[in-house]
């Protein structure tokens, strides 16, 4: 009973750090930069989700949509707009880093100017409905959100893995000249990477919208347990991210038990360090 | 009446400028995306906050909110042992963010969400500093001596070290320069210098909460340091100036309070993008963001 909990806790919230480290580590293996604008997209799909769903009131899945559809098209725009123009400029990634933080906050204080700053919560959790394994209560929302995160786990281990876009994108993450001299047009590979990742931070997004309650910093507070699995799991490889993830929502739920609630992001930041420290190519990347 | 809204502003001037220019150290002058510098303000400002509510001697309390963020950023400055700074950076983030959260959530020590009032205002040699005059002179005076500190590395054969860092990390190492140890005290000079300024912010407005941690508050620092220009002090002294004018002017142009906050975060990110795009040396920089 309180082990079925305990995993099925640990599914959910590690479903969730794994999406976000999946998006974000993708964008950190093609183009060796720590975009910490994905935090915002991921913010602004989930605020979008809810007013879609709340306060539009369309279809569900149209509301998936628009909001996919939106944060496909915001990371796109961004990429076109600054950083492309910042990389023809030869700026060095530590200045990317720094455009990216500036990205997040200007993301966040638009939606607290826009939203508000009040909490807000899509889906109260203990009336809906939902499943029961074991005797332990897992809502529908949940069941969906463990199946949409394997669903995206998958198409993006897929494409990147098996699809002609994709093996550029490992070119490119390999070796950005030899890749460019063999003639693919990196700059071309850079806006799918950023569609593929923006995509992936809309479904984040909605997934947050649906499971947690939403406020400005959320997409900050979020991108950190992101990266730290990614780190733990291997930064240059999307496998070890996932892993890494769930790794991060299963030692969360375990600290839980022995440290008071205050000290739980503690935990986060204990791991990253650590790996960072004695391990930074994490436990499945190759090279750090 | 006015003469208190300027002091008011002297003494708040006076404190981003000490956490500027020690910022400027770090970014400016090593090249150290240090972006728990603000919560090493914020450690400071507990720190002291916490000490004197429990009647510690203010100098007491000062010198320890100053050591206090220096403990943390040595824990920081490990990361930079093997890896590039972006993964410093990373750290330092993961750091801001999550130091929020536990000063937020630990209830019993900092207050929790209300943050801690009633903090005393220091009584050195039988002066109450509760007199609004004595206290901008204070503040004044040891953002001076900081500011003249930073200056002095800065010009010092160390400080041509830290640039040489900056522009070329691998080349220092080679010509013998132990880079890391370097960053290192670079980081401890900054840290101790930004948690003084905290425990003057403390005690001067004798209400904290966990806003002073709050990530988004690195923005206005940023915003100071690259307007100014990276490693120029005078650029930082004449943007701290500028940057905490803009709040000045939103206050009189009648906008409610409660968007006034997150109005000012987005005008400094602003800021800071167009500055970066058009004009990447600020001010008064001798180099540009590249």
């Amino acid at each position: 009973m309180v082990i079925t909990q305990f995993i099925i806790n640990t599914l959910i919230t590690g479903s969730i750090y794994a999406l976000i480290a999946i998006g974000f580590s993708l964008v950190y293996y093609v183009m060796k930069f720590f975009n910490f604008a994905h935090g915002g997209l991921i913010t602004l799909s989930a605020y979008v989700f809810y007013i879609l769903v709340r306060f539009v009131g369309i279809d569900l899945i149209y509301s998936i949509v628009i909001t996919l559809l939106l944060s496909a098209f915001l990371g796109v725009l961004f990429n076109a707009v600054v950083y492309r123009n910042l990389r023809l400029k030869k700026t060095s990634t530590a200045m990317l880093i720094l455009i990216s933080f500036i990205l997040l906050i200007l993301f966040e204080s638009f939606i607290s100017l826009v939203f508000g700053v009040d909490i807000k919560l899509l889906f109260p959790a203990i009336s809906t409905e939902g499943l029961y394994i074991f005797g332990t209560r897992i809502t529908y929302p949940q069941v969906y959100i463990i199946l949409a995160s394997i669903f995206t786990f998958c198409t993006t281990i897929i494409f990147v893995g098996y699809t002609k876009i994709g093996k550029y994108m490992r070119a490119v993450a390999d070796n950005k000249e030899l890749a460019e001299i063999s003639g693919i047009n990196t700059e071309r590979i850079f806006q799918y990477c950023f569609i593929l990742s923006s995509l992936i931070a809309g479904i984040s997004g909605i997934v947050v919208s649906v499971e947690k309650s939403l406020r400005p910093s959320i997409g900050s507070n979020l991108i950190i347990k992101g990266f730290a699995g990614s780190v733990a799991g291997g930064i240059n490889s999307l496998l070890g991210s996932i892993l890494g993830g769930y790794i991060i929502g299963f030692l969360e739920n375990v600290g839980v038990w022995f440290l008071p609630s205050a000290y739980k992001d503690a935990i986060t930041f204990v791991v990253l360090f650590l790996f960072l420290i004695f391990r930074p190519r994490g436990i499945f990347g190759d090279k750090a | 009446m006015i003469e208190v809204y300027i002091l008011n502003l002297v003494i708040f001037i006076s404190i981003y400028m000490l956490t500027s220019v020690s910022f400027n150290l770090s970014f400016g002058q090593t090249g150290l995306l240090n972006l728990a510098h603000i919560s090493f303000f914020g450690l400071g400002a507990y720190t002291s906050a916490i000490l004197s509510l429990r009647g510690t001697p203010f100098f007491l309390a000062l010198l320890l909110s100053g050591l206090m963020p220096m403990i943390f950023a040595f824990i920081l400055s490990l990361v930079n042992r093997k890896l590039k700074g972006d993964y410093f950076t990373l750290a330092t983030l993961a750091f801001a963010i999550l130091s929020y959260n536990i000063v937020l959530n630990s209830v019993e020590l900092t207050g929790g969400p209300h943050g801690l009032r009633n903090i005393p205002k220091p009584i050195i040699f039988g002066l109450d500093f509760n007199n609004i005059f004595l206290y901008a002179i204070f503040t004044v005076f040891l953002t001076l001596m900081g500011v003249f500190f930073i200056h002095r590395i800065a010009k010092s054969s160390f400080g041509r070290v830290c640039l040489a860092i900056r522009d070329n990390n691998d080349l220092a190492e080679s010509l013998g320069k132990n880079t890391f140890k370097i960053k290192v005290i670079v980081l401890l000079v900054a840290s101790f210098l930004t948690g003084v300024a905290g425990c003057l912010y403390a005690s001067y407005v004798t209400f904290i909460d966990p806003t002073v941690f709050d990530a988004m508050e690195m923005i206005t620092i940023l915003a100071i340091v690259v307007l100014g220009g990276l490693a120029s002090i005078k650029g930082t002294i004449v943007g701290t100036f500028i940057i905490l004018m803009v709040p000045e002017i939103l206050r009189f142009l009648d906008i409610s309070t409660a968007i006034i906050g997150p109005l000012r975060v987005l005008l400094y990110s602003l800021i800071l993008l167009v500055i970066i795009y058009y004009k990447p040396r600020g001010l008064y920089g001798k180099i540009a963001i590249e």
